[in-house]
C-alpha cells in the first residue's frame, strides 16, 4: 500500500501528460475526461459487436499493467481507479454504491470496517476530489491521506 | 552459462528419453485415434473450426498458419491430429510457452482425455504465460451478458452478447472485477456506410478479446446508455476452464466477421461448445444469428440458468428518476445542473440531496453525449457532488427490473396467416419476416418504441379475381421512437424502403377500383412522448415519401406532410393508430392514410392481429381490413 501511495504521489508531482506512464497503470487517467478518442455517436455505430482497438488485451492498459487482457495483481486497484473515477465519485458523495464496494474490496477493507470507509469517503469528499486532484492517481493519494488520519482506517495504510 | 549448459543437457536427456521409450505409446495413440475417428469428431471440428465445406471435406475457417501444428492443418484434420500427438512426445522448445501443449491447451486436454494419456507419457511443457493468465482470471462461474440496443442506433438494434468469467471469491458487489470475453470485428472506421457494407459482406476480421468487465459496463451502461442483462450460467469450473483453454488458442486468431451470421453471438456459442463438449448450438443458426435468439438457445440447455441480474443503463436510471421525483426536485435539479450554486433551501434536506444527485446524473449524461461544454462541465460535476456529500448517506433507488427479460421476449421470425377484405373483395394473406420487431408486436424484452423489420413479404390472394398480389415488400423499416422527458430530449425518426400496392389507376390518379405496385422510400423525424403514462407512446413526425412506378403520372411522385400516432402496450395486447397526411405534388392533393391495428397476445409467441387500413384523397377512398394468426418462431 505504501508503494502505491508513493507511486501515486510521484504521479501527482509529475505533469499530467507524463502521469500515464508504466508506473501509473491507469492512475494517469483524468477524472471526468469524458470519452476521448472516438466520438460517442461513432462509437455507437461501431460497438454492436464491433470495436476498434480491442485486441486480446485492453485498450487503456500500458506495458506491464496487463498480459493478454488480465490485469497484473499489483495494479488492479490502480486500473480500477483509472477507469471508474466518475462512478466512484458519484458513490462516495452518497456514501454507498457498487463501485465503492469494489474499491473497498480492492483495498482489502474488512467488512466490519466498510461502514467507516464509506463514511470517511463521503465526509472527506471535498478533500478527495479537491479541484487540484485531476487524475485518478491524485484522487487515490488524497483518499489514502484521509484514511491515514482515520482511527479505524489508518490500520490499512500499513498493509 | 552454467544454467544454459544444464538446460542443454536436460534437453538432450529428454530427447533420448522420448525417442527410446515414448515411441511405443505414440503408435498406440495414433492407432487408437484412428479407430475412434477422432479426426472427424465434432469436438475436434469445433476446436479447429473445421466448418467450411470444400468439396467433400471440411476445412478450417481460420487462415493463419499459427493456428495449426501441421502445415496441412487448415485442410487436413487427420494430419493436424497426428502432428499434435507427435508434438506431445517430442522435445519441447527450449523457450517457455512455445510448446504445442502451451499454445493449444484445449486440444491437448481433450486428446489426453480421449486417449487416456497420462502425464508421465508426455514431454514436459513449460507454460507460464497460460497458467498466469488462467490464474489471473481465476475462473469459477460464467455469465452470459446481453447488452440491449442503443436508442436511435439501428446498427445496435439487435443487441450484443458477451461472456463474463466470474471468480470464486466474487459476490454480487464485486462482479465488476470479473473478466469479460468479447468477440468483435476489428475496425476503427467512423464511416457508418463503410461499416455497414463491410460488416455485412465479411470485410472485417473478427477476434476475441479479454478485458475487465468494468470496462464493458462503463462502455455500455454509461457511454452508450444500454441496459445489461446478466444470465448466470450453470457451467462447471472444469467446463469454463476448458472454454478458456480454447479461448487461449484463439489468441491473435482472426475469423471472418459477418454482422448477420458469424457475429459476436455466434462466436460466443462456439466458445460455449468448446467449454461443454457434446453441445451443438451454432448449427441452429445456419443463416443468421440474432443475439436474443442465441441467448434463448443457450438457455434452452437443461438446467443452465442460475440467476438473472439486470443492470440498468445511466439513461434508464435518469428516465426512472425523472418520473419518480417530484416536479420541484426535477426543476431544482435542472437549475443546479446549470449553476451548482443555485439555492435549494425551499426543499427538505432529503429532497436537496436528491436534487443534487439528479443534477449530477443529468449533467453527466449530457456531458457524455457532448451536449455541454467539455471544459467547464467537469468542475461543475465536481461541485455538485461536493454539495451532495454534505447530506447523510442514502441508498440510491434503481429502476425495477422489467417483468419480461430479453430471453423471454417474442421470437424474431414471424408468420401471419390471415384473411380479409380489400375494397369489398375477399382475400387470404400470408405475411413473413425473418426479423425483428414491429410496433404491433409485444415489446416485452425489447426497447419500447424501437421497431425494425427486415425483408418482410406480405402476399394476398384475391379469390374473386384470382389474383396473387405482393401487397408489400419491406426491405427495411425502422421506427425509432425515443420518448422525451424533462431531462432527455432525443429525436425520433423513421425510415422505410420497399414496394407496396398504391390505390392508383393507369394515369396515376387515386383509384377506388385498382391498385398497382410502387417502390417507395419513406422517412420522417419528430418527437415522441410517453405522456406521463406507463403504457402509451405517442409520436409526431414531419414525414416525406418518394414513390416510383410505371403507373404514376411521371413515373414518380413526392409527398410531404405529417405523421402522427399512438401505441399502447397493455397486459393483453398492443394497439397502434397511425395517421399520415401527405401533400402530393402530382395531384396537388392531400393523401391521407389511417392504419389502425390491434394484436391480442395469447402466448409470447402466438397472437391474433386485426389490421384496418384506410386511404383517402378528396371524396375517394380505399379501405381494407384483415384478421390473422400471428406465429413467432
Amino acid at each position: 500500500m505504501k508503494k502505491i501511495l508513493a507511486i501515486a504521489l510521484l504521479a501527482t508531482a509529475s505533469s499530467v501528460a507524463l502521469a500515464d506512464n508504466d508506473a501509473g497503470c491507469g492512475l494517469g487517467s483524468m477524472v471526468w475526461a469524458g470519452q476521448s478518442g472516438i466520438a460517442p455517436k461513432i462509437l455507437a455505430a461501431t460497438t454492436n459487436g464491433t470495436s476498434g482497438n480491442q485486441t486480446f488485451g485492453i485498450t487503456s492498459g500500458t506495458l506491464g499493467c496487463q498480459a493478454d487482457g488480465v490485469i497484473a495483481s499489483a495494479v488492479r486497484l490502480n486500473m480500477f481507479m483509472g477507469t471508474n473515477s466518475e462512478r466512484l465519485a458519484r458513490d462516495m458523495s452518497a456514501g454507498q454504491g457498487e463501485s465503492l464496494d469494489v474499491l473497498a474490496n480492492l483495498m482489502n477493507i474488512k467488512s466490519e470496517d466498510k461502514g467507516a470507509f464509506f463514511q470517511a469517503a463521503k465526509v472527506n469528499f471535498g478533500k478527495i476530489f479537491a479541484p487540484e486532484n485531476q487524475t485518478a492517481g491524485q484522487v487515490l493519494a488524497a483518499l489514502q491521506q484521509v484514511m491515514a488520519k482515520d482511527a479505524v482506517l489508518s490500520a490499512y495504510q500499513a498493509s | 552459462m552454467t544454467l544454459y549448459l544444464s538446460r542443454l543437457v536436460c534437453a538432450i536427456g529428454l530427447l533420448t528419453y522420448s525417442s527410446l521409450s515414448l515411441a511405443a505409446p505414440l503408435d498406440n495413440w495414433r492407432q487408437q485415434a484412428k479407430t475412434q475417428h477422432l479426426d472427424s469428431h465434432p469436438y475436434w471440428q469445433i476446436l479447429l473450426r473445421y466448418e467450411k465445406k470444400q468439396g467433400e471435406t471440411l476445412v478450417s475457417s481460420v487462415e493463419q498458419p499459427s493456428f495449426f501444428v501441421s502445415s496441412d492443418g487448415k485442410t487436413n484434420a487427420e494430419a493436424e491430429l497426428t502432428a499434435t500427438l507427435e508434438s506431445l512426445v517430442s522435445t519441447p522448445p527450449v523457450k517457455a510457452n512455445d510448446a504445442v501443449a502451451c499454445r493449444f491447451p484445449a486440444r491437448v486436454a481433450w486428446l489426453k482425455q480421449q486417449l487416456n494419456i497420462t502425464e508421465s507419457d508426455l514431454a514436459t511443457a513449460n507454460c507460464p504465460a497460460f497458467s498466469t493468465w488462467l490464474k489471473g482470471i481465476n475462473p469459477h462461474e460464467a455469465t452470459l451478458v446481453f447488452a440491449a440496443d442503443y436508442v436511435n442506433n439501428p446498427s445496435s438494434m439487435f443487441g450484443h452478447t458477451l461472456l463474463r468469467i466470474d471468480a470464486p471469491d466474487q459476490t454480487e458487489e464485486t462482479r465488476l472485477l470479473a473478466y469479460a470475453v468479447n468477440y468483435a470485428a476489428q475496425t476503427n472506421t467512423s464511416n457508418g456506410l463503410e461499416f455497414a457494407y463491410k460488416g455485412l459482406t465479411g470485410g472485417y476480421a473478427g477476434a476475441f478479446s479479454v478485458l475487465p468487465y468494468y470496462e464493458k459496463v462503463k462502455e455500455y451502461n454509461d457511454f452508450e446508455n444500454r441496459d445489461l442483462w446478466e444470465y448466470q450460467l450453470n457451467l462447471t469450473p472444469d467446463e469454463i476452464k476448458q472454454g478458456l483453454a480454447h479461448l487461449w488458442e484463439m489468441k491473435g486468431i482472426n475469423l471472418p466477421y459477418y454482422f448477420l451470421s458469424s457475429n459476436c453471438s455466434y462466436q460466443l456459442l462456439g466458445l460455449l461448445e468448446a467449454a461443454r463438449p457434446n453441445t451443438y448450438m451454432r448449427r441452429d443458426f445456419p443463416v443468421y444469428a440474432i443475439p436474443t435468439d442465441t441467448l434463448r438457445r443457450v438457455l434452452a440447455e437443461k438446467n443452465i440458468l442460475k440467476k438473472i441480474v439486470y443492470r440498468p443503463a445511466n439513461g434508464t436510471t435518469l428516465a426512472f428518476h425523472a418520473q419518480e421525483n417530484s416536479p420541484t426536485i426535477n426543476q431544482s435539479a435542472k437549475q443546479l445542473a446549470d449553476n451548482p450554486q443555485f439555492s435549494v433551501t425551499t426543499l427538505s434536506p432529503t429532497e436537496q440531496a436528491q436534487a443534487y444527485e439528479m443534477a449530477y446524473d443529468y449533467l453527466y449524461y449530457r456531458f457524455l453525449a457532448h451536449e455541454v461544454d467539455i471544459n467547464s462541465t467537469p468542475a461543475k460535476l465536481r461541485q455538485l457532488l461536493v454539495k451532495r456529500s454534505s447530506y447523510p448517506a442514502a441508498e440510491r433507488t434503481s429502476p425495477p427490473r422489467p417483468h419480461i427479460d430479453p430471453a423471454q421476449s417474442h421470437n424474431t421470425s414471424r408468420f401471419i396467416w390471415g384473411a380479409g377484405y380489400g375494397q369489398d373483395e375477399a382475400f387470404v394473406s400470408v405475411d413473413y419476416r425473418p426479423a425483428y420487431h414491429d410496433l404491433l408486436d409485444n415489446d416485452g424484452g425489447y426497447r419500447r418504441g424501437a421497431a425494425i423489420d427486415f425483408l418482410r413479404v406480405q402476399l394476398r390472394y384475391y379469390s374473386e379475381s384470382q389474383q396473387l398480389k405482393l401487397q408489400r415488400f419491406t426491405f427495411v423499416s425502422i421506427d425509432s421512437l425515443a420518448p422525451r422527458n424533462d431531462f432527455q430530449k432525443p429525436l425520433s425518426w423513421a425510415f422505410a424502403l420497399g414496394s407496396q400496392q398504391a390505390a392508383v389507376d393507369h394515369q396515376g390518379s387515386f383509384s377506388t377500383t385498382e391498385q398497382h405496385g410502387v417502390a417507395f422510400i419513406d422517412g420522417g423525424a419528430g418527437i415522441s412522448s410517453k405522456l406521463n403514462t406507463d403504457t402509451w407512446l405517442c409520436y409526431g413526425f414531419l414525414q416525406g415519401q418518394l414513390q416510383g412506378g410505371k403507373h404514376l403520372d411521371d413515373g414518380w411522385r413526392v409527398g410531404l406532410g405529417s405523421r402522427i400516432g399512438c401505441r399502447q402496450q397493455s397486459s393483453v395486447g398492443q394497439l397502434l393508430v397511425d395517421v399520415q397526411s401527405l401533400y402530393h405534388q402530382d395531384s396537388n392533393q392531400l393523401l391521407s392514410t389511417v392504419n389502425l391495428g390491434y394484436q391480442w397476445q395469447i402466448t409470447p409467441n402466438n397472437a391474433i392481429r386485426l389490421n384496418t387500413h384506410f386511404e383517402q384523397q378528396q371524396q375517394h377512398h380505399w379501405q381494407s381490413g384483415e384478421l390473422g394468426w400471428v406465429k413467432y418462431f
